[in-house]
């Protein structure tokens, strides 16, 4: 059974077609116990089931060992069906994942493993030096109201309500809310070019949730120094996320051609996927548990992933945009409301089969090079041009037949 | 984005004779007993979303008839769209204002918005059908160059927001109206702008934005001022009342077109020059992430 749950996740087609698996783990569960006729469901939370048990029996085996060894495995059980399945894991996987994130852009093949064992050794090289700078610049609570984003922060934290779970009491609510302040201007200090957005608030309000305030900040940090965020926190948007969104068309010309013309003819733009990547879609996704699920793969994957599960989600919507009136501001809207219930395992095994048919590195040079000369071309037009003699052939055709007719004829009837 | 937050349908209700101008129109509240009079043929129009919205329950409770709603079967001599910009600082209430004039209530929780929300609601004003796509846009600073610039495109009118007790605020009002004429939304342009300074329920002493500064900052800038509040129910008729003027503003001013290619394509040549030289700059850098 272990085997099958740490095999690499190959990109099968068939993922493509399994469009109705139920969101997550815990709402499997509670599907389960309301409509018990349903041998799928009990399929899935058994099958849910025993990865939690294979978790706890990996945690348990390697209790006393420094877990970032394993970090082949930790991924694998992260971008695997179900994901981390609990909360319990993640606080614990999360912290892991999150000092060995994956910073080159392939997912696949044998070689990016030993890069990535090099990577995340250099990186935990890295790592202690920002966590010894981090203890010795102890900033005190009026250095942090004192950082010029406090107020912003503040103000978009104080706005959070919708995302926390339904079992967190008002008064557990406003702790957590008053501890995510200083831990995200904390996040911010850590290099004094950050730029906060307001998004970046979501990012570090679900770490809080699944970690504890102990666990989160340096899980922050690092996905701030390391991860996708960087470039976000560092650079405008404009140079950063809405490039990287420009890619979502490249990836939607070659597996939906007729979605992206469509898109593309309304001039929908990117902006409805913009808080996708910045906020790793905890923004625009309703449940906790979908969040928490996205969180597990992103964590474990490339930086480039967050794209590739946007355009997963606009291919799984495909019919309700092809239906949806052809004006720009409709589809906006249409793709700016994720739908409550999602497949995310089956779009999670989308995005990994598209960015291993579509690798980033091509993805990122030749193929959107190749699509920008194809949108700039101009529309061809429907007509088909005349080739160049067609006028003096049909001339010459036309009077050769009425010659030979005139001729045939005049022999059957002479005058 | 939860589903409360987002549009709520307009409800389509029995043709009944319209107020004479819209400044009779009545708040939804008043209606009701109108409503209960006339046959009961409240109808919900679906959401384009596949899946069924489970949170607004409140909603489908009470359905209120939003005034100048549109009636189901009838032919209107004319039809005609206009796309509504809500610019201002973060957190001064833009997506509260949007909400309310689009749905009718407050909204119960609202969240930063991340790049820009979309409402709709659809009026009839003297025998014509009229749609006003309201753009909700992000307030902070970083989003307001790259992001927001994409939605000035063929704006029918302009809305900034202030908030009555951040003077902060106020005083970005400047940068936001540099901005918005950097897209060529200027005031002897034909596109309407008001100023809404917004929360004016709350109370913050000498903090609070004095009404009497406020109109000579509209004044000098040739827009029209007026001052509410998204969540108090006692101002919901102004926040009603502020968009339908808007709206009554934007139907008189262009009667025949909203707006021709000619005027489409000069307005588009302007905005070209002024981004010229930002593209130029763009060009020059490869594509980096």
């Amino acid at each position: 059974m272990n085997s099958s749950f740490s095999e690499p996740n190959t990109p099968l087609r068939e993922g493509l077609g399994e469009k109705w698996q139920t969101a997550s783990c815990s709402d499997i569960g509670k599907d389960v116990f309301k409509s018990e006729s349903c041998p799928l469901a009990r399929a899935k939370f058994t099958a849910l089931r025993h990865k939690r048990e294979a978790i706890d029996r990996f945690l348990k085996k390697h209790k006393n060992e420094n877990l970032a060894i394993y970090i082949e495995e930790l991924r694998d059980f992260a971008i695997s069906p179900g994901g981390l399945v609990d909360d319990e894991f993640r606080a614990i996987i999360w912290p892991i994942l999150s000092s060995n994130l994956v910073n080159n852009d392939d997912l696949d093949d044998v070689s990016s493993s030993y890069d990535s064992d090099f990577e995340s050794a250099q990186s935990d090289f890295d790592e202690t030096p920002v966590q010894d700078q981090f203890h010795e610049v102890e900033l005190t609570r009026e250095d942090l109201m004192n950082h010029k984003e406090w107020h912003q922060v503040e103000l978009d934290v104080n706005r959070t309500l919708a995302r926390f779970p339904p079992n967190i009491t008002d008064v557990h609510r406003e702790i957590l809310q008053n501890e995510l302040i200083p831990m995200i201007v904390r996040v911010l200090s850590a290099n004094p070019r950050f730029n906060y957005y307001q998004g970046f608030h979501d990012i570090c309000l679900t770490v809080l949730l699944v970690c504890g305030l102990k666990d989160a900040l340096p899980v922050c940090i690092n996905l701030a120094k390391n991860g996708s965020f960087n470039n976000y926190l560092l650079k405008t948007l404009e140079k950063s996320v809405v490039r990287e969104l420009d890619l979502l068309y490249v990836i939607l010309s070659r597996v939906e051609p007729q979605l992206e013309k469509v898109m593309r003819s309304v001039e929908l733009g990117t902006m409805f996927a913009l808080s996708w990547p910045l906020t790793w879609f905890s923004h625009s996704l309703q449940k906790y548990q979908q969040i928490v699920r996205f969180f597990d793969c992103l964590l474990a994957s490339s930086p480039l992933l967050p794209i590739y599960l946007s355009s997963a989600i606009v291919v799984y919507r495909r019919a309700s945009i092809l239906s949806c009136e052809r004006e720009m501001p409709f589809i906006h809207r249409l793709l700016t409301e994720m739908p409550r219930e999602l497949p995310i395992d089956a779009i999670i095994k989308d995005a990994v089969y598209l960015s291993k048919l579509i690798p980033p590195c091509l993805l990122k040079t030749r193929y959107l090079n190749e699509y920008r000369k194809f949108v700039s071309k101009p529309p061809r037009t429907s007509v088909k041009a005349i080739p160049r003699y067609a006028l003096q052939f049909m001339f010459v055709a036309g009077t050769v037949g009425a010659a030979a007719g005139f001729l045939f004829f005049k022999q059957i009837n002479p005058m | 984005m939860s589903t409360q937050d987002s549009t709520s349908p307009t409800v389509i209700q029995a043709p009944k004779p319209l107020p004479a101008q819209f400044v009779t129109a009545k708040h939804p509240d008043e209606e009701t007993t109108a409503t209960q009079a006339a046959p009961q043929q409240l109808e919900r129009v679906p959401y384009p979303v596949a899946t069924t919205p489970t949170v607004p329950q409140e909603v489908i409770v009470a359905p209120k008839k939003m005034a100048l709603a549109p009636s189901a079967n009838k032919n209107y001599k004319q039809k005609r769209t206009f796309k509504v910009i809500i610019v201002g600082d973060a957190g001064v209430g833009k997506t509260c204002l949007s909400f309310r004039f689009c749905c009718g209530k407050f909204p119960e929780h609202t969240e930063a918005t991340i790049g820009v929300d979309f409402r709709e609601r659809s009026c009839v004003i003297e025998n014509e059908l009229l749609k006003v796509q309201l753009w909700d846009t992000a307030g902070q600073e970083r989003y307001r160059q790259s992001i927001v610039a994409h939605y000035y495109r063929n704006v029918n009118a302009t809305v900034f927001v202030y908030d009555v007790t951040n003077r902060e605020s106020f005083q970005s009002l400047n940068a936001w109206i540099r901005e918005c004429e950097k897209h060529g939304l200027t005031s002897d342009s034909n596109s309407p702008r008001i100023l809404i300074g917004n929360k004016c329920d709350l109370e913050n002493g000498q903090e609070k934005v004095s009404m009497d500064e406020a109109q000579i900052f509209a004044d000098q800038n040739n827009m029209a001022l007026f001052e509410t509040s998204a969540k108090s129910q006692s101002e919901a008729d102004h926040v009603e009342s502020i968009f339908l003027t808007l709206l009554h503003k934007l139907q008189q001013s262009k009667p025949m077109h909203v707006q021709t290619v000619d005027e489409r394509q000069k307005s588009e040549q302007d905005r070209l020059i002024l981004k010229a030289s930002e593209a130029a700059k763009l060009e020059e850098e490869g594509f980096c992430c």
